[in-house]
C-alpha cells in the first residue's frame, strides 16, 4: 500500500512550548485510521501541519510524496475543529465556494446530503447553531472525492442522536481507496469502523497498530485500552 | 485561481460596500439641489443642512471604509477563522497575496472616485477652476495646469493610502508569526514604518526644494511651478517605492509559512 502522508522528524514549538517532538508517522492509502489521545496532546497540531495551516519548526511533512504545495491540497479534505465558512454565507454560496475551486467537489451529492442531514441551502449559516454549521462543513468536506479525508472532531458539536448518522454519512460517502485520517474523544462511537489507531501523548507517536489486532492482544476494546494507557478513568 | 480569489474577494467586500460609494455620489447630488433650492425655498434650506453633514460623514466613510474593511479581511482570512479555508484550498501563497493586495488597490480606488465625483457634483462650478487658480497661485509662482495640479494631487493622496495599506499588510505577516500580542505588534510596527517611512519622504522633499532653488527658511514659502511638479511627483515615487518594498517584504514572509491559532 502507498504512503499518502507522511510525517518526517517533524518538531512543532510555540515559543518555550514543544507541542509535538520528533514525529515520524507514515499513513496508508485505504485505510481509516483514528488519531487518539487527550486533549493538548497534539492531534490538531498535527492534522494542522498537514494542511499548511502550522509550518513545522524542524522536519518535513509530505502529502502523496510531495511537500505541501497548492498541488497537494487537491488531495486532501480537511475538516477542522472549527467552523471557519463567513458567517454571512448562504449554505448554497458556500457550496458554490467549493465548487469554484475544488475540482473534485460533487455539488450533486452536496446537495442530496444537505437534504438528508435536514439542512435548508438557502439559510444563512449566521442563523444556524454550531452544530448544524458543523454538518454543512461535514457535507462539503465530504462531497469531495479527495484521496485523504482529514477530520478533526468531526463528532465534537454534535448531538448523540446524530452521530450515527454523521458517521454512516462519512462512511458511505467514503471511497475505500481513499484514506480517513480522524481524531475525537469519543472513540466508542467510531472504534468500530478504525483500520488502524495511532495514540499521541504529550506531543510524541506512542501506539501505532492495527485495531482488530490491538483488540485482540488486549483483549479489550480501544476505548478501553486508551483509557487505560493514559490512566484516565 | 488568481482570478478566482480576486472575484471571491471582491465579491465578499463590494457586498455593502458599492451601496456607499454610490450613495455619497446620490447624496451629493442631493445636497447640492437642496442647497440651489434652499436660495428660496425654507424647507429645502433645512433639508440642505441636514444632508450636508449626511454628505461629509459620508465621504470620511467613502475613504476609511476601504482601508478598514481590506485591514479586517487580510488579518481575518489570513490568520483568523477564515484562515482554514484560506490555507486550505488548492491556491499558492502568491496568489493569496496577491488577491489581497489587488482587492485593495481596487477598492481604495473606487472609494476615492466616487470621493472625486461627489466632490466635483457638490461644488462643481464655472467658479470652481478661478478659485483653484487662486488657491495655486498663493503657493506657486508660474504657470500651472489646475487639471494636472489636481490629477497629481488626488495620485498623491491615493498612493499614500495604499502605502499605509502596504505597510499594514506587512506589519500583519510580522506580528501574526507570534502567538501573542498580535494586534498590538501590528499597530506598533506599522506605526514605526510609517514614520520612518514619513521621515525618510520629508527628507527627500526638503532635497527636492533645495535642488530646485527654493528658500526653505523663509516664511512664505513660494514654489516655482517646476519645484512644484516635482515636489508632487517625488511624494508619488516615494510612497509607490514603500508599497513596492512592503509587498515583496510581505510577500516573503508569506512565503515562509503561518501559524494559526
Amino acid at each position: 500500500m502507498s504512503v499518502i502522508l507522511e510525517y518526517k522528524s517533524i518538531s512543532k514549538s510555540f515559543g518555550e512550548k514543544q507541542v509535538l517532538k520528533d514525529i515520524n508517522l507514515q499513513i496508508e492509502s485505504g485505510k481509516i485510521i483514528g488519531l487518539l489521545g487527550k486533549n493538548g496532546s497534539g492531534k490538531s497540531t498535527l492534522f494542522k501541519l498537514a494542511n499548511d495551516l502550522l509550518t513545522p519548526t524542524s522536519g518535513e511533512v509530505l502529502v502523496d510524496g510531495k511537500p505541501i504545495s497548492a498541488e497537494t491540497k487537491k488531495l486532501v479534505s480537511y475538516l477542522p475543529e472549527r467552523t471557519y465558512l463567513n458567517a454571512s454565507l448562504k449554505v448554497s454560496d458556500a457550496i458554490h465556494l467549493f465548487e469554484t475551486f475544488y475540482e473534485d467537489f460533487d455539488k450533486t451529492k452536496a446537495e442530496q446530503l444537505l437534504i438528508d442531514l435536514d439542512l435548508d441551502k438557502n439559510m444563512r449559516l449566521s442563523k444556524m447553531s454550531k452544530g448544524m454549521k458543523e454538518k454543512v462543513q461535514l457535507v462539503l468536506v465530504m462531497s469531495r472525492k479527495a484521496k485523504i479525508y482529514i477530520l478533526d472532531e468531526p463528532l465534537g458539536g454534535v448531538d448523540p442522536a446524530s452521530r450515527d448518522y454523521i458517521l454512516q454519512t462519512i462512511l458511505k460517502n467514503f471511497d475505500r481507496e481513499s484514506t480517513l485520517f480522524i481524531s475525537t474523544h469519543l472513540i466508542a462511537d467510531i472504534e468500530q469502523i478504525l483500520d488502524e489507531v495511532v495514540f499521541i501523548d504529550d506531543g510524541q507517536i506512542v501506539l501505532k497498530d492495527n485495531a482488530d489486532k490491538l483488540r485482540k492482544e488486549e483483549n479489550a476494546t480501544i476505548d478501553e485500552i486508551f483509557r487505560r494507557r493514559f490512566y484516565v478513568r | 485561481m488568481l482570478g478566482k480569489l480576486l472575484k471571491n474577494d471582491l465579491k465578499k467586500n463590494m457586498k455593502w460596500m458599492w451601496i456607499l460609494f454610490v450613495g455619497t455620489i446620490v447624496v451629493a447630488g442631493i445636497t447640492r439641489g437642496c442647497k440651489e433650492l434652499g436660495e428660496n425655498i425654507a424647507f429645502f434650506k433645512i433639508m440642505g443642512i441636514f444632508f450636508d453633514s449626511v454628505f461629509y460623514a459620508l465621504l470620511v466613510n467613502t475613504i476609511l471604509h476601504p482601508f478598514l474593511r481590506n485591514f479586517l479581511n487580510f488579518s481575518k482570512s489570513l490568520y483568523g477563522d477564515e484562515s482554514y479555508l484560506t490555507h486550505t484550498l488548492p491556491v499558492t501563497k502568491n496568489q493569496i497575496f496577491n488577491s489581497k493586495v489587488l482587492t485593495a488597490i481596487i477598492e481604495i480606488v473606487l472609494g476615492f472616485v466616487s470621493v472625486v465625483l461627489s466632490i466635483a457634483i457638490m461644488f462643481g462650478s464655472p467658479a470652481f477652476v478661478p478659485t483653484v487658480k487662486m488657491l495655486l497661485s498663493m503657493l506657486v509662482v508660474g504657470q500651472v495646469s489646475v487639471f494636472w495640479s489636481l490629477t497629481l494631487f488626488v495620485v498623491l493622496v491615493i498612493v499614500e493610502f495604499l502605502m499605509y495599506m502596504s505597510i499594514i499588510f506587512f506589519a500583519i505577516t510580522l506580528a501574526y508569526k507570534e502567538k501573542e500580542k498580535r494586534v498590538l505588534r501590528t499597530f506598533v510596527i506599522t506605526a514605526v514604518l510609517a514614520f520612518a517611512a514619513i521621515t525618510v519622504l520629508g527628507v527627500a522633499m526638503i532635497a527636492v526644494l533645495l535642488i530646485s532653488g527654493v528658500d526653505i527658511s523663509s516664511s512664505t514659502l513660494i514654489l516655482s511651478s517646476s519645484a512644484f511638479v516635482s515636489v508632487l511627483i517625488t511624494g508619488i515615487v516615494m510612497y509607490i517605492g514603500v508599497c513596492v518594498a512592503c509587498y515583496f517584504l510581505a510577500k516573503r514572509e508569506l512565503n515562509k509559512g503561518v501559524n494559526v491559532d
